[in-house]
């Protein structure tokens, strides 16, 4: 049957033993308990540079739980006047340092895996976000989910910006960045993306812009655009249209607007969805690379005296579109041209295509990338002309 | 003394009506032909109870000759031994026998009309018989005595049993006499082939156990082993089915009972049919049946009486209930206390503002909380049950919702007990093992979070694999795993289609035809016809 | 004839084979080195790991039912056999220390990063010699139990990714230089595929003894499914970037968030590994204790269980100095210091039993 046939004075040592591990769990505490109350929730980080005392200047929103869970119906509480979040600060010739610093400050250990946002400041992008990535991705606490961004001025000023829905700023960015398709002109990009974008030898890492304005308890962000860097340091900006032709050319363009002119009006393209296939032809051992991009919408707005109804113009409309998106792409190139940095990941590209020439060209790829020539194709279809058939508007002739 | 016992009570048949000859050359004193000398060594056996009646008569028949009828009060049915011993006793006239013995069986044959009639001379197991409701006949002149099967005592009507409640089925529990419950399960199971035998347990309370089963079903070996563990009990008392429990577990020292029970006869039939021993223990209303499987814990008899796909999400609520009735704490305590990373932003913000202020460590507030459950569902179930609901809301309402305006505990660990208590009524069977295991995993997330949990879980589950319930290996039929019996595990087949019985039971494998799927009459000819006819157009 | 008195059927066996292969490679990705290639890597390691198994099978169905400690006896004599046994024991020891600094180093660097390493180990070591003395049986019973949640977990955190495989992630195919991806084939056969060895001493436990070939190779190739699901995963979610993590799997399973609500799910991958890992630590300890007991002709195996378990948890404190040394072992040292005794011994062995015409019909017991 059973085979272990227990007899008494087993008993007794399975006892003994039983007690023993039981003392030495209680004596020994339990070591990485901590009560939630213990923690200071980080929704998001900034991080500063300070060029004449050479040091990081860390800005941590931390979350006040009570604060934003006011309880519904009791009068009680902190009421509307309190903060949900708590800007805190620290600074430090390193990253991690910094990170402890905060505790000078907190009475709770700073607890980063809730963490939303990751601001930079510009000058500190310029000097290099290599320490604040490492941070991110050594220690266990931070998830690789996190949005990066970059600040037009200081982190520690977006951090300490008001948003006007949500309890929570940080999180109110986060948010922000996850509906980047109602426009298709916010390059966004968490540490996943980006740290890979670091990782290969040639493409350009890219992450928003946010611009923090007004004054003093009413400081507002918005997004102002894409920051570019190369390797890890910021070298330049696209501004909103060259970051939608970014997005046409990496397929991330969802539900965008393009604005055309047409027939002495304007005309409003909502984009449902796109795709792009980029191809690197190799002739004679120059590059030429063929951008094949397909992009479908619906009318959105039709403020031209013109009736869409009519095939011919709404061929004629695509053609329109095709060009539109074309010139925005060729606005992104011309830009990444100067800016010297592949955005679009012509380089690996290329290496998938041809690893063998790619040895070689990895190393002068920085030189061949601004004389690249691109071949840009846009096809595209529109298909649903919303509710009305002409125009509300019909202007005399 | 152990030995007497069970030499007894390989001999105690009880089927009532069958007539066993007397045995010759049993141990233990034997009866006198003088019958003053008899009611005295009775006297002396049974003492001075005022509940045992020993009514002397005088017989006229050619010669007075004095006889005496013995029984206990209460357990014999005293209308039987009215209309059916002492009337027509009384009224013989006359025998045509001299001899005490011929007149003794003239009596048994000829006067009493009553239908199971033994003959004994052996004092101890007439005593034993009396005392279990058998009225005794004493002849003056005859050292052998009639015992007659008069048992008739007051007995609870047939209800439905409060434990296990079903929607569909039968409606008939079993109750405290085991005559009774094995009648109950004759009804049940009409094949000749279930055999029930009687067996004596209980130095003092002399309580009768009958095992069942269906022969040539049921593996002999089983049989055996049930027998052997049932007669090596030797104790002074077997008050109810539970104390059997204990004495024939495979695993005494684990907290899973390794025997299941049951209140319900269709249940024990079922259990039978796939070749298991039950156990009936005379004075308790509940069938014990082995060998048990873990799994058992989670059937109920409805799930074969509703439809099956039903049934089987019945079934994985109650395992997910039964999982969350002894992990959920634990999870709550190590996500709250460790792995607040694992929590979505939003849920671990409303939960830290809840905790905010509390005095206690997450831990103590679920261990606590917990052992306030458990009081409350001890008092609910011992009081009266007016006063028991009264606990319970004064319990739930009353503390649940003080303790958390206070501030004392934080209202998620309420909610957290609170969904506890309900998951763990619904695989009641379990409900001393989760009570125990949710405290013991509770504890161990507060020291070790998930780590300690998962490893808590792995001891468990080495535990469990290392079970057998008579040879049975307790996890089967997962582990070891035999597919073809995950039917009624994984999910609840429909009942044409559970073709064989559990492999590690019984040995018939094949428990029904193969083509018993149902299909509307005629649906194959039909199809033939029309494909004839569109051959006949064509 | 042996001390093993429980029997276990081919689909036990097969279960726990796979629950060993998979013990700490879903954490640690067997054939990493060769990066985005480590999935073609695992395939053509397999083959290798089945060439393997295809001697360990071989010995099995030579000597069917004999423990492998009367194998060398017979094959080597009795002082041979006694040596070379304890030479092969000594690598399951020390692959067992090893599977327990696997447990500290990963617990410690991200789940309990203050709880002393020590108390990982031993409450690990405890529950598995818990498991092992209760012998063979039971040790499969659990994988029976464990295998198919821990493949489902598995599964799930494929699927939930499935929408963040990018396939440019996977190309250029094989532009690693040649040697590079052998040596990476060849890890991967080694770790884990030929660490099956240690199964030698629980292929005479099989109810069939016939069946060692199906269960090893089916183990192994079903194993090798999961374990390239796993890498493809890792791949097509990380791409470059799982070349800078220690635990690419974990790192992986982080990434998972469908809708704002399916997330932070990556405990699953612990507790997987934690399971697998128990499997594979207990049937090394199980081995080792048994093949022990055996050496030196113990009555019974279980009373060597715990002071091997707790010398095996000592020595998994001292193994390495730290992650770093672990991870330049198991990528540099292992590859070569494993082939004895997962080549070696068997092979030759298997050589020997040959050319000695072994076993003798009716001969010695």
């Amino acid at each position: 049957m059973n085979g272990d046939s227990t007899p008494a004075y087993r008993i007794d040592r399975k006892l003994i033993l039983m007690i023993l591990v039981t003392i030495v769990l209680f004596t020994g505490g339990c070591w990485d308990r901590r009560e939630m109350e213990t923690l200071g929730i980080v929704a998001g980080f900034g991080l500063d540079w300070v060029e004449k005392e050479k040091k990081f200047v860390l800005t941590a929103q931390v979350i006040k739980p009570t604060q934003v869970q006011t309880p519904h119906g009791g009068g009680g509480g902190g009421g509307e006047g309190e903060e949900a979040v708590w800007v805190v600060k620290s600074k430090a010739e390193t990253v991690f340092k910094g990170v402890r610093g905060f505790l000078f400050e907190s009475s709770r250990r700073l607890y980063f895996p809730h963490n939303q946002i990751i601001v930079v400041g510009k000058d500190a992008a310029r000097e290099g976000v290599g320490p604040l990535l490492d941070f991110f991705t050594r220690d266990a606490e931070p998830r690789l989910s996190e949005w990066f961004l970059v600040a037009e001025g200081e982190a520690a000023e977006v951090l300490q910006a008001k948003a006007g829905l949500e309890k929570i700023p940080a999180l109110a960015i986060s948010r922000l960045l996850n509906n980047y398709t109602g426009t298709s002109e916010i390059g966004r990009s968490n540490l996943l993306g980006f740290l890979t974008r670091l990782l290969s030898k040639t493409t350009a890492p890219y992450a928003p812009l946010i611009k923090v304005e007004g004054e003093g308890a009413e400081l507002k962000y918005r997004i102002s655009g894409t920051a570019v860097f190369r390797k890890d340091k910021y070298i330049g900006e696209l501004n909103k249209r060259e970051t939608r032709g970014l997005l046409w050319l990496l397929g991330e363009v969802q539900d965008g607007i393009v604005t055309m002119d047409y027939g002495g009006g304007k005309v409003d393209v909502e984009l449902i969805k796109s795709a792009c296939r980029i191809r690197p032809e190799m002739k004679d051992g120059s590059i030429r690379m063929q951008v094949e991009i397909r992009a479908e919408g619906n009318l959105g707005a039709n403020l031209a005296p013109v009736d869409f109804s009519v095939t011919e113009r709404t061929r004629d409309l695509n053609s329109k579109l095709a060009t539109a998106i074309k010139g925005e792409v060729e606005a992104s190139l011309e830009k990444a041209r100067t800016l010297q940095a592949d955005l679009f990941a012509f380089g690996e590209a290329v290496q998938r295509k041809y690893p063998k020439e790619w040895r070689e060209l990895e190393k002068k790829w920085m030189e061949i990338f601004p004389q690249l020539e691109v071949e840009i194709d846009v096809r595209t279809n529109l298909r649903l002309l919303g509710l009305t058939t002409r125009p509300t508007i019909i202007k005399e002739e | 003394m152990f030995k007497k016992i069970w030499r007894k009570a390989k001999y105690f048949m009880t089927i009532a009506g069958t007539e066993q000859a007397e045995e010759d050359g049993e141990e233990g004193m034997s009866l006198s032909p003088v019958l003053g000398e008899n009611l005295h060594s009775l006297r002396q056996r049974l003492g001075k109870s005022s509940d045992i009646i020993m009514r002397r008569i005088i017989l006229n028949l050619e010669r007075k000759v004095e006889a005496a009828v013995v029984y206990v009060e209460g357990l014999a049915d005293e209308k039987v031994i009215n209309d059916h011993i002492l009337s027509p006793l009384l009224k013989v006239k006359g025998t045509g026998k001299k001899d005490s013995v011929k007149i003794l069986e003239y009596l048994a044959d000829e006067v009493i009309t009553v239908g199971g009639v033994r003959r004994t001379g052996n004092i101890d197991r007439l005593v034993s018989l009396v005392l279990a409701g058998d009225t005794l006949f004493l002849l003056d002149g005859s050292a052998r005595a009639l015992l007659l099967s008069t048992r008739g005592w007051e007995k609870r009507a047939l209800q439905e049993p409060d434990t296990e409640i079903i929607i569909k089925g039968p409606r008939i529990g079993f109750v405290e006499t085991l005559r009774v419950n094995t009648a109950l399960l004759r009804r049940e199971i009409g094949h000749p082939d279930l055999t029930l035998e009687s067996l004596e347990v209980g130095a003092k309370t002399k309580t009768e156990v009958c095992i069942a089963y269906l022969q040539g079903l049921t593996d002999q070996r089983l049989v055996d082993e049930v027998k052997r563990r049932i007669r090596r009990i030797n104790t002074d008392a077997i008050l109810a089915a539970g104390f059997l429990e204990e004495f024939i577990e495979d695993a005494p020292l684990s907290p899973f009972a390794t025997v299941t029970y049951t209140e319900r006869p269709d249940v024990a039939a079922a259990k039978i049919l796939e070749g298991r021993v039950a156990i009936f223990t005379d004075g308790t209303p509940v069938v014990n049946t082995v060998p048990a499987l873990f799994i058992e814990s989670f059937q109920s008899p409805d799930d074969y009486t509703f439809r099956f796909y039903y049934s089987t999400i019945i079934r994985w609520i109650r395992y997910l209930s039964f999982a969350l009735s002894i992990l959920s704490p634990a999870i709550y305590v190590s996500l709250a206390t460790f792995h607040q990373e694992l929590l979505p932003t939003t849920l671990l913000i409303s939960m830290a503002a809840a905790t905010e202020g509390t005095p206690l460590p997450t831990v103590l507030e679920a261990v606590g909380l917990g052992l306030v459950f458990e009081l409350l569902r001890e008092a609910g179930i011992r009081l009266p049950r007016p006063i028991g609901q009264a606990v319970s809301i004064v319990g739930a309402l009353v503390i649940g919702e003080a303790v958390v305006s206070a501030g004392l505990i934080s209202a998620p660990t309420v909610i957290v007990v609170a969904l506890t208590a309900i998951s763990s009524f619904v695989a009641p069977v379990q409900v001393g093992v989760a009570a125990l295991l949710r405290l013991g995993l509770t504890v161990i997330a507060g020291l070790l979070g998930a780590f300690g949990i998962v490893l808590a879980l792995l001891v468990v589950l080495v535990h469990l694999a290392s079970l057998r319930s008579f040879g049975v290996p307790f996890l089967s039929p997962v582990a070891p795993l035999v597919p073809r019996d995950l039917k009624d595990v994984v999910v609840r087949a429909p009942l044409w289609a559970m073709l064989t019985r559990p492999k590690f039971i019984g040995r018939d494998p094949q428990r029904q035809s193969f083509d018993l799927r149902p299909a509307p009459p005629g649906i194959t000819e039909q199809k033939k016809d029309s494909r004839e006819k569109e051959g006949d157009q064509g | 004839m042996g001390l093993e008195q429980g029997r276990i059927s081919a689909t036990q066996l097969t279960m726990l084979i796979i629950s060993f292969l998979l013990g700490t490679t879903l954490l640690f990705s067997p054939g990493g080195v060769a990066g985005r290639d480590s999935w073609i890597a695992l395939l053509v390691g397999m083959v290798e790991g089945l060439l393997f198994a295809f001697i360990y099978a071989t010995l099995a169905v030579r000597f069917p039912g004999r423990p492998l400690i009367q194998v060398f006896h017979s094959v080597y004599g009795s002082v041979g056999g006694k040596v070379i046994a304890l030479f092969f024991l000594g690598y399951l020891f020390h692959l067992g220390s090893l599977v327990l600094t696997n447990f500290s180093f990963f617990f410690n660097t991200l789940i309990l990063i203050e709880t002393p390493s020590a108390v990982i180990v031993f409450s690990i070591v405890a529950i598995s010699v818990y498991a092992a003395r209760h012998g063979l049986e039971v040790v499969a019973r659990c994988s029976q139990v464990l295998l198919p949640f821990a493949l489902f977990f598995f599964i799930l955190t494929f699927i939930l990714l499935i929408k963040d495989f990018r396939l440019e992630h996977f190309q250029p195919v094989l532009a690693i230089s040649a040697k590079r991806f052998f040596f990476a084939a060849h890890s991967a056969a080694v770790f884990p595929f030929g660490e099956s060895v240690g199964f030698l001493l629980a292929l005479p436990a099989l109810s069939d003894p016939e069946k060692p070939w199906k269960c090893l190779l089916l183990g192994i190739i079903i194993s090798t499914g999961v374990l390239l699901l796993s890498a493809l995963r890792n791949t097509g979610t990380l791409g470059i970037l799982q070349d800078i993590f220690f635990f690419p799997s974990f790192q992986a399973t982080r990434q998972i968030n469908v809708g704002q609500i399916l997330t932070r799910v990556e405990i699953l991958v612990a507790v997987n590994f934690l399971a697998m890992g128990f499997l594979k630590y207990t049937f090394l300890l199980y081995g080792v204790i048994l093949g022990t007991a055996e050496v030196f002709g113990l009555r019974e195996y279980r009373i060597l269980g715990y002071p091997v378990g707790i010398l095996m948890g000592i020595l998994s404190l001292l193994n390495f100095a730290g992650i770093h040394e672990n991870f330049e072992f198991l990528e540099k040292v292992y590859p070569f210091y494993a082939l004895p005794f997962q080549v070696g011994i068997p092979l030759f062995t298997l050589i020997i039993a040959m050319i000695r015409k072994l076993p003798r019909e009716g001969g010695e017991t």
